[in-house]
């Protein structure tokens, strides 16, 4: 649990210590749809964060809008694809966490103003 | 023996005496101590008191002990109606399980533990170390609605888990337990509050026939839901079963205006609960509602 709390305040400063593939992983991300909502992962505000070691592992420490929901192959499927396809990354593993817990507050603004809230 | 003490925790716990004296001794023998005072065997009153998470020396004991657990419980409940998986979870770790020793507020503590595991996708060995302290013991002969809960449990785990098979065989179980029982059931277990644990049975049923794409089935176990709930003027598990109407409403193409309806109560009644998932499902659903062409 601490291993995951740290990925995912980790994830909160996300802006200040990713490296340029990680950067480049995240652009990849915001390409992943979240079936059922139809937006973006990252705008959605699941990607706690994002992290290459170097033996070119890519852990994406991530979380869902419902608390211990199961991730689903196809999105699991979709997030491997979109992140191995990033030059330099040789796998993907995804870390599904549930602290901090997601709430609205986490989605862009452009997220709110596409499904119709209020921002 | 001043009985009057033994009467009042009784009906605090919310049992009568033929629930208290189940599988202990005759419903006669527990009247007569009841009301003249004449004590059955030992072995019998200690059986009785343990039940009522007492002993025969702490009978003389007038004790609201077992009130701050019990609001403890229902604590953790109101959240899990409400989908605040999170705090029911913090609530009930804080509640010290060698605490619970009355016999209906175990029921209500194993129950609660049991859903919530498997809510929160645990693995079902870990959620069975829930359920068989009702099903094997607490609730053997599986005749309260406790046994119901804990079979929901298991289905849920077995839905997680890909056992398709398994958890529709703890559904219809439950399927059955609901169309046999009356909402006002008296001879079901007439514990304060136990609509509530009807309703929720009734939620996961709806959510259970969603994902098996039985949409007719979700909707009717949605509506007797929603009767339930408005009989009480409750609000609990209505964002999610607006939101389960809707998506099924517009799986079985039902006209625009009515998936349109169904999704704007799931936002209104989300807003209402502070279910921010359920306003987020349901707002996407109303976007896409609204690109369906309006003859639909």
């Amino acid at each position: 649990m601490a291993e995951d709390e740290k990925n995912a305040n980790q994830g909160a400063d996300k802006a200040t210590e990713n490296s340029p593939q990680e950067e480049k992983v995240l652009a990849a991300l915001e390409k992943v749809i979240d079936p059922e909502l139809g937006i973006d992962l990252v705008n959605l505000g699941l990607i706690y964060g994002v992290d290459i070691d170097d033996d070119g592992k890519c852990t994406v420490t991530m979380t869902l809008t419902t608390m211990g929901c199961p991730l689903g192959d196809m999105l699991n499927d979709s997030i491997t694809q979109a992140v191995e396809a990033v030059d330099g990354v040789k796998s993907c593993e995804i870390n599904l966490v549930w602290d901090p817990v997601w709430s609205i507050d986490r989605m862009s603004r452009f997220a709110k103003i596409a499904l119709g809230l209020h921002a | 023996m001043d009985t009057k003490w033994f009467v009042q925790r009784r009906k605090a716990l919310g049992l009568t005496q033929t629930q208290l004296c189940q599988g202990i001794c005759t419903q006669a023998t527990l009247s007569k101590f009841e009301r003249q005072g004449k004590t059955p065997s030992l072995g019998i009153l200690e059986k009785l008191c343990t039940r009522l998470g007492t002993t025969i020396d702490g009978l003389s004991d007038a004790d609201d002990r077992d009130q701050p657990l019990k609001d403890q419980l229902d604590s953790v409940e109101c959240f899990l109606m409400q989908e605040e998986l999170p705090q029911a979870l913090k609530q009930l770790k804080a509640i010290d399980k060698d605490a619970v020793k009355a016999w209906p507020l175990k029921l209500d503590y194993y129950y609660l533990r049991a859903l919530l595991a498997a809510m929160i996708n645990k693995q079902p060995i870990e959620v069975m170390e829930d359920v068989l302290p009702i099903l094997d013991d607490l609730d053997e002969h599986h005749q309260t609605i406790y046994a119901r809960l804990a079979y929901a449990a298991m289905g849920i785990c077995y839905q997680r888990h890909g056992t398709e098979k398994l958890s529709r065989f703890y559904f219809t179980k439950i399927s059955d337990y609901l169309k046999d029982t009356t909402d006002e059931d008296t001879n079901s277990i007439a514990v304060p509050g136990e609509w509530k644990r009807r309703l929720t049975l009734y939620t996961l049923l709806a959510e259970n026939r969603f994902s098996n794409k039985d949409y007719q089935g979700c909707l009717k176990a949605v509506n007797e839901a929603i009767q339930l709930s408005s009989s009480k003027n409750a609000t609990y598990w209505l964002p999610r079963l607006k939101l389960l109407a809707a998506r099924s409403a517009y799986q079985l193409k039902k006209p625009k205006w009515e998936i349109s309806q169904l999704a704007e109560d799931a936002l209104a009644f989300s807003r209402l609960n502070g279910n921010q998932t359920v306003n987020v499902q349901a707002a996407a659903l109303r976007k896409q509602c609204q690109k369906m062409k309006s003859n639909q």
